[in-house]
Formats: C-alpha cells, structure tokens, sequence
C-alpha cells in the first residue's frame, strides 16, 4: 500500500468534507433554531461564490474572504423576513418556499453575473504547494480546513461562552420560554438566519478558487448538504461535522481504490443510514 | 371604475406580453422575400446547466439564417427561425419538438447533449419529420439506431477516437494512460474503440483505469490526487463545459500539468475555453472543430460575424455545428427545390456545402457531415484572450467510418 497516497487522499478528503460541513452547518443551526428546512443553502453557497468572484476582481481574494459571506448574511437576512408569515404554519410551505427562492436566486445571479461559467484566482502563495513526506502538496487545500477548523471552534466558543450562544441554546431548547422572557425571538430569527447562510457564503468562499462557478449548480451543492445533514443528524452540529469528513474521506478513498464506484458513495451511505437509523447516526435520542 | 379598467388593462399588457417573450420565443430575421416565411425549428439549452452555451447554438443556427437569406431565401422565401428551449433535458425535449412541429416548422435542428439529443432523433424517426442533430457524437445513432430522417453535423465518436490513437500512438513517451470522463456515452465509446485501437497498434501502453464521473461533478481533488498515485503518463479528460474550468484550476493546484501530458476531448474549444481565459495551462493536447484563429478569410468573417452578436466571445464547435446544420438543411431544401420530406432527405444524402472551415459533405451511408478535426496543443498567443492551439494537424475523410465500416458495425450489433 502506498502510504503517502493515503495521506494525500485523506487530507484532500477532510478539506471536502470541511467545505460540507460549512454549508451543513447553516442549514443545522436554523432546522435546530428555528424549525424551518432551507433549501436555499446551496444557492447562498453559491452566490457566496459569486460575491468572491466580483471582490476578488476589485480588491482581492483576501477581502473576498471577509466581506463576500457577509454580503450573503445581508441578503439572508431579507429572505428571512419573507419567512415570517411562514413560522407557523407546515414545515412543507417553508420548504417549498425556500426551494422557490433557490430558483429565484439561481435565475437572479444569471441576471447579475451571466451565464458564463465564472472563475477566481487565489493569490499566488496559496496556490503553491508544499513538501508533504517528500511530494508535493497542494497549500490551498490545508488552507481550507484550517479556516473551517477555526471556525468550528469559534462557533463552540460563540455557542458555549457568550450571552448569543446561551439565547441560542434556550431557543433550540424552549423558544416559548426565550419569548417569555421578554426577549425579542423574531430578531433571534433573524441572527441565527443570518449567521446560517453567512456559513454557507464562506464555503462558497474558500471553494470559489477551485471551481468553475456556475449559477446552476445549487442543487448538486444541496445535495452534498442534505447528505450529511441525513447522515449526522439533522439537529446534530457535532453529528454534521462527523458526517461530513465521513462522506468526504470515504469519497476520497473510494476514488482511490473503487474508481468506478467511488460516485455512489454519498448516496448509499445515506440510504443505508435512511434505513437503519433515520434520526442519524450522532443524534442521541435526549437530542 | 377608470382606474381599475386601467388597471385590467395594463395587467393584461402585460400578460400578453409576457407570453410573447417568454412562450414564443420566436427569432423573425427580417421580413419575407415574397409569401410566408420558410419556418427553421432551433432547440437550444438555453437554461438549465448548460445555459452558459445557449447562446452559441442559437447564434449558429442565426448566422446560417441570415447567410441564406442575404442571398435570396429559399425557393424565394425568407427564412426565420423558431426557438425552443430544452433546459437540456431529455424530458423536455419532445414536447418542444412537438411545439415546433405545430408552429409549421419544415424540419428541426438541435439540441445540446448525446442523451437529449438521442430523444430528440426518436422522436424525429417516430414522427417521419427531419432533424438536423447539430451536437451528437454517439456511434450508435449512426448505426443500430440509425434513422434516415436524422442528419449528424457533430463529428461522430470514432473519428475523435481515431484521432486520438493516430496522435497518441506516435508519443513515444507514455507508457501509461488513465481515463477521466464525464459518464456519458459518448466518452464510453471513445474509451472503448481508443482502447481496441491501442491494443492492436500499441499494446506496450497500459491502460491504468478509468473513472466516470457524473456530467455535473465540480470536485475532481480526490480523483486527481488518485490518479497521480498511479503515475500515468498521460491522461485523456472528457470534462467539458462547466466542469473544465473546474478540472483545470484542481489539476493545477496538484500539478498535473508538470507531471504528465493531458489531452482534452473539448479544452481546445473556445466555448470550454472562454471562462478562463488566458488561465489554461499551455501544452494541453486537443482536438477542434472551430478553430477560431484559423488564419483563412471565412473563419475571419465567421469569426466577425458572430462578435457581432456575441460581444468578447470567439466562435466555437458549437456555433458551427448548429450553423452547418441549419445551412445544410437549407441547401438541401434548395437543391429539392421542394418542401417535400422524401425530397429533401434525398437532396441532403450526399450535399456539399461550403463552411467556415471548408467545404464539407454529408455521408450518405451515416448522414454524417464529414467536418475537419484539428489536434493541437494549448498555446496562449497575444492577439486573443483565450487560449489557441499550435502544431495543428489537420483529419478529415481520413477518420470518418467508411460504409464498410458503417454496416460492419450494424451487423455486430
């Protein structure tokens, strides 16, 4: 067995994974927080991307990277407001809503930026690669998971040390009881939407280099999502993380050594998962 | 009471307009000679994944349109063409075909992708009405399913191959090849016939795997980095469309291009090429249709032409396929000088026609368009803003199966 191979294709595993579990993450937090299924997060991953695409070509990658998800969080924060009347009512109008709005976004990013697939360039010392065990090693991807690490931390240390963390944790747990207090849910609603797509922007972010942009290709993204969303545990931030460097290192070696399978992967370890345990895998029945 | 009949009225402005812009859909290129218009179907993918490419069909079938017409019409009637979009999908295909049929259109060119199209040629046989396929490559159209109300202008699967082995046969460096591909038909026929091919004319070269990937697959990191570990030579990418881009700036980061030779089945082509500009790594090998920068006076005005309607975009294999299907079709009704269906196919079986890259003629055994295939090699030049190639060799009647080889593979199927 080649080794290093292994490496290699574990690393770029994980760094896939952690682009997932970016997007997965938002899409958590709002099921957990606000009961509401987006089917959007794909399209704010997307435009995520093509915000990048447009400050990388102005001020640059870096700045992309700090100002493109929060572009995204801002028109998030519209869209929850189209939510509201919603909150009440079936989690399948919420659904059908926010797949709508994954059209009228997927059709108003043609609008903006055209059909043509769009592409972004890294800065130069990012693209470059390192020695890893004597091979090469693409830095880009290293970059990504350290991103995504930081913010995974950041995120517990929002969730479990701060007064925002605290409010979110009794919203999941009792929402009447938060409203109660007389603290004000709908603006709540708004935050944690918000922060959920400003999750996905930054994925759109840190994949933009790597990709040919393309206004329709929300859904594929979504699927991704939806996969480990299935698979970790739909509330399960924690289980979502799992999951996600799951379905990304078992892609990674499945097109390594089952080259001609390795495509099936994600879909059949949902089914299996659907199947034999549907609240997911890191979901602990008291979750 | 005047406010709201105002009101009605203006919603049902803008209603019927609406209808207009987006249920018609229908290009009128100027107004008719003498009589009605000759009516030309276009099926385009005008949204959906491959929206980027819309343009470029439409904008083929147009500019054969208007050639035509600027020199008289047909049977001296103007000619206009009838747009539908497929969204390229298969399911969708039909129902334009039908739409297209009702409008009064005298035959059909399109559409976009083998399995679209395959639908779309059925349903052409079941419905005795002519299509001009401006994008298939699959053999099997050209054989088992064979129709003789289908016409190919697309280069068929096995001259690609064939040009493929000619030229990779000759490397004397690779020693080992791997395969990655969108899992579509046509790279599964190329894939086989290359590999017959190479086992009786080279069999020192290994073939090291293959891996299919879905056509709309954006993250290609694990395949390359699996792939360099079993440090081919050379690969062969059937990514094209949105996924080159996507290929090019992953490979990259692995450096692909410093390891190994890569040939691209669409790389060269400008309509895969444009996104990123002048990003695409030099030395990549390729085939073409268009070469845009072919330095002859009809690719120039082709080339003028089409930036005339497409701003900062260079003409592709796309643009020309559509557009020799639509004026294959044309001529063909010309030389019948009859809207007949049985007549036109007669007249089509055997046409020649003068093209941006030649003048090229339909096989009557496959209805294929023999169009040149160029190999080259990725070279960005300072005249242009995506990427050419150089070292072209140009193939022709060379590559195209002969009738022999035509009812061979009928017979084995």
């Amino acid at each position: 067995m080649d080794w290093v191979a292994l490496l290699r294709q574990l690393i770029v595993g994980i760094s896939s994974g952690m682009i997932t579990f970016l997007g997965a993450a938002g899409v958590s937090l709002v099921v957990s927080g606000m009961s509401l299924m987006n089917f959007a997060q794909g399209a704010f991953m997307l435009l995520g991307a093509y915000v990048c695409y447009t400050i990388t070509r102005v001020m640059g990658f870096w700045w992309a990277l700090l100002i493109a998800p929060l572009v995204v969080a801002i028109v998030g924060g519209i869209v929850e407001l189209l939510m509201r009347p919603l909150y009440k009512k079936n989690m399948l109008f919420q659904l059908i809503l926010t797949m709508g709005i994954a059209f009228v976004m997927a059709d108003g990013i043609q609008l903006i930026w055209g059909t043509l697939v769009k592409t972004v360039t890294a800065p130069v010392f990012i693209s470059r690669t390192f020695s890893l065990l004597g091979t090469p090693f693409p830095t880009y991807y290293v970059l990504i998971i350290v991103i995504a690490c930081l913010f995974a931390i950041g995120m517990w240390l929002v969730f479990e040390k701060t007064k925002l963390g605290m409010i979110f944790r009794a919203i999941i747990s009792d929402r009447e009881m938060v409203g109660s207090l007389g603290i004000n849910v709908n603006k709540l609603y708004s935050i944690m939407f918000m922060v959920g797509v400003w999750m996905s922007g930054l994925a759109g972010v840190l994949i933009a280099p790597i990709i040919g942009i393309s206004s329709q290709k929300s859904f594929g993204i979504l699927f991704s999502i939806m996969t480990v969303i299935v698979i970790g545990g739909i509330t399960s931030m924690r289980g979502v993380l799992y999951a996600a460097l799951i379905v990304g290192v078992a892609n990674a070696l499945g097109s390594l050594y089952l080259p001609w399978f390795y495509t099936l992967i994600p879909g059949l370890l949902m089914v299996i998962v659907l199947i034999l345990r549907p609240e997911g895998l890191f979901v602990r029945s008291e979750d | 009471m005047i406010i709201k009949k105002f009101l009605f009225l203006l919603i049902a402005v803008v209603l019927v307009s609406g209808l207009f812009i987006t249920g018609c859909n229908s290009t009128t290129t100027s107004a008719p000679a003498s009589g009605q218009p000759l009516k030309v179907g276009v099926i385009a993918s005008t949204s959906g994944f491959f929206a980027a490419m819309g343009e470029y069909m439409t904008v083929g079938s147009q500019m054969a349109i208007d050639k035509v017409n600027a020199s008289g019409g047909v049977m001296g009637r103007n000619v206009e063409m009838v747009v539908r979009d497929d969204q390229a999908d298969p399911s969708v295909v039909t129902q334009k075909a039908t739409e297209l049929k009702a409008a009064g259109c005298v035959a059909i060119v399109g559409t976009f992708m083998d399995g679209v199209a395959a639908v779309l040629n059925q349903w052409g046989a079941d419905n005795k009405f002519i299509i001009g396929d401006s994008t298939n490559t699959v053999l099997d159209q050209r054989t088992s399913k064979f129709s003789k109300y289908v016409f190919f202008h697309q280069n068929v699967s096995l001259a690609l191959s064939n040009v493929f082995y000619k030229e990779i046969s000759k490397m004397d460096d690779v020693k080992s090849i791997y395969y990655l591909s969108g899992d579509v038909v046509v790279a599964h026929d190329i894939y086989d016939s290359f590999w017959k091919s190479m086992a009786k004319g080279k069999p020192s070269v290994t073939n090291l795997g293959v891996t299919w990937v879905s056509s709309q697959e954006m993250d290609f990191s694990s395949v390359i980095n699996a792939i360099l570990a079993k440090n081919p030579s050379l690969i062969i990418t059937g990514c094209g469309g949105p996924q080159w881009p996507a290929f090019i700036k992953q490979a990259q980061q692995f450096g692909v291009f410093q390891k190994c030779k890569v040939v691209a089945m669409y790389g060269l082509d400008a309509s895969t090429s444009t996104p990123l500009g002048k990003d695409t790594p030099e030395g990549i090998y390729g085939v073409i249709s268009c070469p845009f920068w072919l330095d002859t006076p009809e690719m120039k005005a082709f080339q003028t032409d089409f930036a005339a309607k497409v701003k900062d975009q260079y003409v592709n294999d796309l643009t020309l396929n559509y557009y020799n299907a639509t004026l294959a079709l044309l001529e063909s009704i010309k030389k019948a000088n009859s809207l007949d269906t049985d007549k036109i196919i007669t007249a089509w079986e055997g046409i020649s026609i003068n093209t941006p890259v030649g003048t090229v003629s339909m096989d009557a055994w496959d209805h294929q368009l023999e169009v040149p295939i160029w190999w080259g090699t990725t070279k960005n030049v300072s005249n242009y803003s995506v990427v050419t190639a150089n070292n072209m060799v140009k193939y022709q009647q060379d590559v195209y199966p002969t009738k022999d080889d035509i009812n061979a593979y009928k017979t084995s199927k």
